[in-house]
């Protein structure tokens, strides 16, 4: 595979804060990689850097085999980029926007064919104002995708947005790397970069702790099953610990138990039953990213 | 030929944005003329000759209208589409900050030119005023203390991280400016103090001197001195800008 981006000690300093702290990642061709982290984790400072709105105080950057600052001019006519609440001024129309920006690239994608891929044709005479958070975003997309780029970054592209809305910009996620592009999705929504990405970086204070597939970042976090539910007695939370390869953390009336196998959920209802405890809210689920995320920092990602 | 392209569009862009701003549309077209009639039927002595007036009032009056797109309209369209990230993703696409530039001020220079031409004609309709000077030098000096006033107050948006504390240092301003330059009040009918040692240093003065003398017919040669003095505030004014102008 050849790698399209290639970061090497990335470091990116205000005054004495390191937001992005010695990062070194490749990007394949077509692939969407995800960067995911929480608030303040240095992704955006990291994309930024890629597309050359900010100098690194040090390390070295390829994209598309350019230098993003030396030879900026020629990268930006071959990305697309989408800032994170990056607005436009209210009073463009849809298809003013795609037509100013359609004249900056050598080469443009025609505007009805962009709005009818994002879905905004019968918004073309409309102000930006006028459009709601998701036709916003769906404008920005457009605007990214308008010289036909090879690689696109999206920072925080569903941030938000209502679950509707979002399961739609993901589809014109996916359909963008259909039509050939490599894709950077920042993101701090665990299910959006486990759904879509192929590959994940997961950032936390400046640094890459962890970098592969989700599947793989899943496989390697122990636990297997996780089980939860809420019960009126929390008493019985002793006796449900004694359970073998069971681990359990209680919060009020929550119970968490993280366990390797469906033999232990058994094991659980039994004990439920024979104390004749009520329970409710009782799910089982297999570890998500999410989960990854909390065993690598020992953090809650946002939301 | 794409440089080009890229400047048609952004200017043209930027000039259809101004038409869909009636706070900007007010101060290009109405308050100017509004002010016309105000001086010319009210303010000025009743026994006072219309047809001398004019040809004062004029010319300050279109240093207000300089003076408004320079001091609120580019100003404040900067910080706003700063704010909104606008300019960043300006700036994340092949243009160029001159192109960027440049286009925002020939848009600013066309829409202050067609509140100009509402003033003139009425001004020359209703109360008579003509030009005395070369039609040339003039306008060649109008578009000298556009440029100067417009590059001057770019330091407004390098201070001012919100909309609104750039509307609240133009506002500091812009008025003071309008009465201690001659522009609402002839200059010799302020108090001593003020015409030398306030006056002298606010560039808006220069731009009202030199519009003024050359409509009512001074050689462009006896101006000189206004000449340099606002060839220096745009130097100052671009050097600012360049050292201070953030796009984020
Ligand atoms: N221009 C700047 N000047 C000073 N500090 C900055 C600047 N930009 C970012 N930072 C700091 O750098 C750190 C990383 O910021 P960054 O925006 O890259 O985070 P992020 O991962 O994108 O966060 P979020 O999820 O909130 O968007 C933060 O602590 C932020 O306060
Ligand atoms: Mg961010």
């Amino acid at each position: 595979m050849r790698p399209v981006i290639t970061v090497k000690d990335l470091t990116k300093k205000y005054g004495s804060l390191r937001a992005v702290d010695g990062v070194s990642f490749a990007v394949y061709e077509n692939e969407i990689f995800g960067i995911v982290g929480p608030n303040g984790a240095g992704k955006t400072t990291t994309v930024e850097c890629l597309e050359g709105l900010r100098v690194p105080s040090s390390g070295s950057i390829r994209v598309l085999g350019l230098e993003p600052k030396a030879d900026g001019y020629k990268l930006r006519q071959l990305i697309g980029i989408q800032l994170q609440e990056g607005k436009f001024p209210d009073r463009i129309k849809v298809k003013e926007a795609l037509e100013l920006f359609a004249s900056f690239y050598s080469r443009s994608v025609p505007a009805g064919h962009l709005l009818e891929k994002v879905g905004l044709l019968d918004k073309a005479d409309d102000y930006f104002d006028n459009l709601s958070g998701g036709q916003k975003q769906r404008l920005s997309i457009a605007l990214a995708l308008v010289n036909d780029p090879q690689v696109v970054f999206f920072d925080e592209l569903t941030t938000g947005l209502d679950p509707q809305a979002r399961r739609a910009m993901w589809g014109m996620v996916r359909s963008t790397r259909e039509a050939g592009k490599t894709v950077i999705l920042v993101t701090h929504f665990m299910e959006e970069a486990e759904r879509l990405c192929d590959r994940v970086a997961i950032v936390d204070q400046g640094k890459i702790v962890a970098l592969d597939t989700p599947a793989n970042l899943i496989r390697s976090i122990d636990g297997g099953l996780r089980i939860n539910f809420s019960v009126n007695d929390s008493g019985i939370a002793a006796q449900l610990e004694s359970i073998e390869g069971c681990r359990l953390t209680a919060s009020n009336r929550d119970i968490t138990i993280q366990c390797a196998d469906y033999r232990v959920v058994g094991e659980v209802i039994r004990i439920l039953g024979e104390n004749d405890c009520d329970f409710h809210d009782f799910t089982v689920s297999k570890p998500a990213l999410e989960d990854v995320f909390l065993s690598i920092t020992g953090k809650e990602i946002r939301e | 030929m794409m440089v080009f392209r890229q400047f048609i569009k952004l200017t043209s862009t930027e000039l259809r944005l101004f038409w869909r701003e009636p706070i900007a549309l007010f101060f290009t077209f109405i308050f100017p003329v509004f002010f016309l009639f105000m001086t010319m039927e009210i303010f000025i002595p009743a026994d006072a000759p219309k047809e001398i007036v004019i040809n004062y009032v004029t010319p300050s009056l279109m240093v207000l209208i300089i003076a408004s797109t320079a001091i609120y309209g580019v100003p404040m369209t900067i910080v706003s589409y700063r704010k909104i990230k606008f300019l960043k993703r300006l700036k994340g696409s092949p243009v160029t900050p001159i192109i960027i530039m440049g286009s925002f001020g020939l848009a600013n220079f066309i829409a202050t030119l067609l509140g100009i031409a509402l003033l003139v004609a009425l001004a020359m309709g209703v109360y008579g005023a003509s030009l005395a000077g070369s039609p040339v030098s003039f306008l060649a000096s109008f578009v000298l203390v556009f440029l100067s006033l417009a590059a001057i107050f770019l330091f407004i948006p390098a201070v001012a991280r919100s909309e609104r504390t750039a509307i609240a240092i133009s506002q500091i301003i812009f008025f003071p400016m309008m009465f201690f330059s001659g522009v609402f009040i002839p200059l010799d009918r302020l108090p001593d103090w003020i015409r030398s040692y306030i006056s002298p240093f606010l560039p808006v003065t220069y731009g009202v001197e030199l519009l003024q003398r050359l409509w009512l017919g001074t050689p462009f040669d006896d101006l000189t001195r206004e000449v340099f003095i606002l060839l220096g505030v745009l130097c100052l004014g671009l050097v600012i800008a360049a050292r201070t102008f953030r796009w984020e």
